[in-house]
């Protein structure tokens, strides 16, 4: 066997950095969508709970510290998996051209991950804007853009970054796992199912504040 | 009363000047039990004997009629006509040689990825051919040939978007196939020369885990799993630098 069969550049390692690096940054965004549905969902206690627990994230400085961390793993996340979306017109229609011949699950599910992952890209971003713009955190607030303009908006938001998500951790189950395809699918798809339940319910307690005043 | 078949076949023979690629049509009585193996041969036989597709066992051990049967890679002898609607589409497997019709070369391709990937036995030691063979305990051998069942009809690339958006990633059987020396207690490589040829965008980190090809291999390989497997494996090796400067993991 020749010793380097394939000339790879200095750093023959960069290649499993890189997948290293969407796998952590992917789990650590999932990690913060999922505590985010929690602190949400705080609202369905009443507003109260929510502004106490806006006030103590913002006592330890954890709002700050959470969305910045969120923003710079997020930046990671896109910089490392970017390397994986097929741009061009070639790339695209035989990707295209595999999927629809093959009709295969799978793969139509990796596309849809690509497609929310640049949804979320530009969801994301306003929803951050929107927020930052009006802050400190508080319940009234956050009712009042739910019943404005903006509840399908976070409809979608939400509907988008579970399944994106939620595709990704099973993906890379089934990329690093011991385990076979259909326990991971449903143990995804039964976590991911929790979390809409509780964002959903959070939503809708947001939507119920503004009626009871 | 068999249903009537309708055959609709990718015609081209690149060997033959002024061939162009067509779409040729063929009827055909279905017969009980006939699989794609009996169709072919009948039509060649019976309608147009110059119709090219490869066979040789007849029973999804040699590997050579895999073929896009309506979309799917598939091997011809291992598909049965009573599973398919009466229009069938046949084509050659993509990725591979075209060598006219529905005949591809595999052959060249993974001969090129042992070449590449240094596919054999790695042993510093003489083959004695009077010696006695050693002795392997039955678990690692059963894993062997868990890996070894490959038939490399290639289904499993013809099946993966990612080989067909990167021409030089090696794809499942590639992958597959370098399991079956790293399992092996005779081959001396260790885990970090393995690394070196597999530890990259054209080896398993080039995988997306899309799945199509455990999903289409014709032999059931737990491709899956495999893929799992070497991709833990090197990634330890991986990320501990000192290791893969020795060699032996
Ligand atoms: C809420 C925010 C997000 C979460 C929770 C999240 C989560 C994940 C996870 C867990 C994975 C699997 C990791 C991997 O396959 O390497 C993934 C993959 C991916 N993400 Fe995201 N992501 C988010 C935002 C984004 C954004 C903004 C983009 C925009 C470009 C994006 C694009 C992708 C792509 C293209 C993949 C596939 C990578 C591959 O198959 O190798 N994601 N995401
Ligand atoms: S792994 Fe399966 S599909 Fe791939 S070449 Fe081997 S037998 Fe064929
Ligand atoms: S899991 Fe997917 S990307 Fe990986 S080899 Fe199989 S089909 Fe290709």
């Amino acid at each position: 066997m020749p010793d380097k069969p394939e000339a790879l550049g200095p750093n023959p390692r960069v290649d499993l950095y890189l997948e290293l690096a969407g796998l952590v940054s992917g789990l650590l965004l999932v990690t913060f969508l999922w505590v985010h549905a929690f602190l949400n969902a705080t609202v369905i206690l009443g507003a109260p709970v929510f502004d106490g627990m806006a006030r103590f994230l913002e006592r330890y400085y954890l709002s700050p510290v959470g969305i910045g961390l969120g923003l710079l793993v997020g930046l990671i996340h896109v910089l490392s998996v970017a390397r994986r979306i097929p741009t061009g017109y070639r790339e695209q229609r035989s990707l295209w051209r595999v999927a629809r011949k093959l009709r295969h699950a799978d793969t139509y599910a990796w596309i849809l991950q690509v497609i929310t992952g640049l949804i979320i890209l530009v969801l994301a971003s306003t929803h951050i804007w929107v927020v930052l713009a009006d802050w400190p955190l508080q319940a009234a607030k956050s009712a009042f853009r739910v019943q404005t303009n903006y509840l399908s908006f976070y409809i979608i938001l939400l509907l988008v970054a579970e399944y994106h998500a939620g595709a990704g951790i099973y993906r890379q189950f089934v990329k690093w796992g011991w385990f076979r395809r259909r326990s991971v699918a449903l143990a995804v798809g039964t976590a991911v199912a929790l979390i809409l339940t509780v964002n959903l319910g959070g939503l809708w307690a947001f939507h119920q504040l503004g009626v009871a005043r | 009363m068999g249903r009537r078949l309708t055959f609709d076949i990718f015609r081209y023979n690149p060997s033959v000047p002024g061939s162009t690629p067509r779409i040729q049509t063929f009827q055909l009585e279905e017969t009980p039990g006939m699989n794609l193996f009996v169709a072919l041969t009948r039509l060649r036989e019976e309608q147009d004997p110059s119709l090219k597709f490869d066979f040789v066992c007849r029973m999804a051990l040699c590997g050579s009629c895999g073929m896009l049967i309506n979309g799917r890679p598939r091997l011809a002898c291992k598909t049965f006509t009573r599973d398919l609607p009466a229009q069938i589409n046949l084509f050659p497997l993509p990725v591979f040689k075209l060598l006219g019709d529905l005949s591809v070369d595999t052959g060249t391709w993974f001969r090129n990825l042992a070449l590449k990937t240094g596919a054999w036995l790695h042993t510093s030691r003489a083959f004695e051919h009077d010696a006695r063979e050693e002795r392997m305990d039955n678990e690692t051998a059963l894993r062997i040939y868990e890996a070894e069942r490959c038939i490399e009809c290639g289904c499993c690339l013809a099946a993966c978007a990612k080989v067909h958006l990167q021409k030089e990633f090696i794809g499942a059987a590639g992958i597959n196939r370098l399991v079956r020396f790293m399992l092996d207690p005779r081959d001396e490589r260790g885990v970090a020369q393995y690394f070196e040829v597999l530890g990259s965008e054209n080896g398993i980190y080039g995988c997306m885990g899309l799945m199509g090809c455990e999903d289409n291999c014709p032999k059931d390989l737990p491709l899956q799993l495999q893929l799992a497997y070497i991709r833990r494996r090197l990634a330890a090796t991986g990320v501990s630098r000192s290791q893969t400067r020795q060699g032996k993991g």
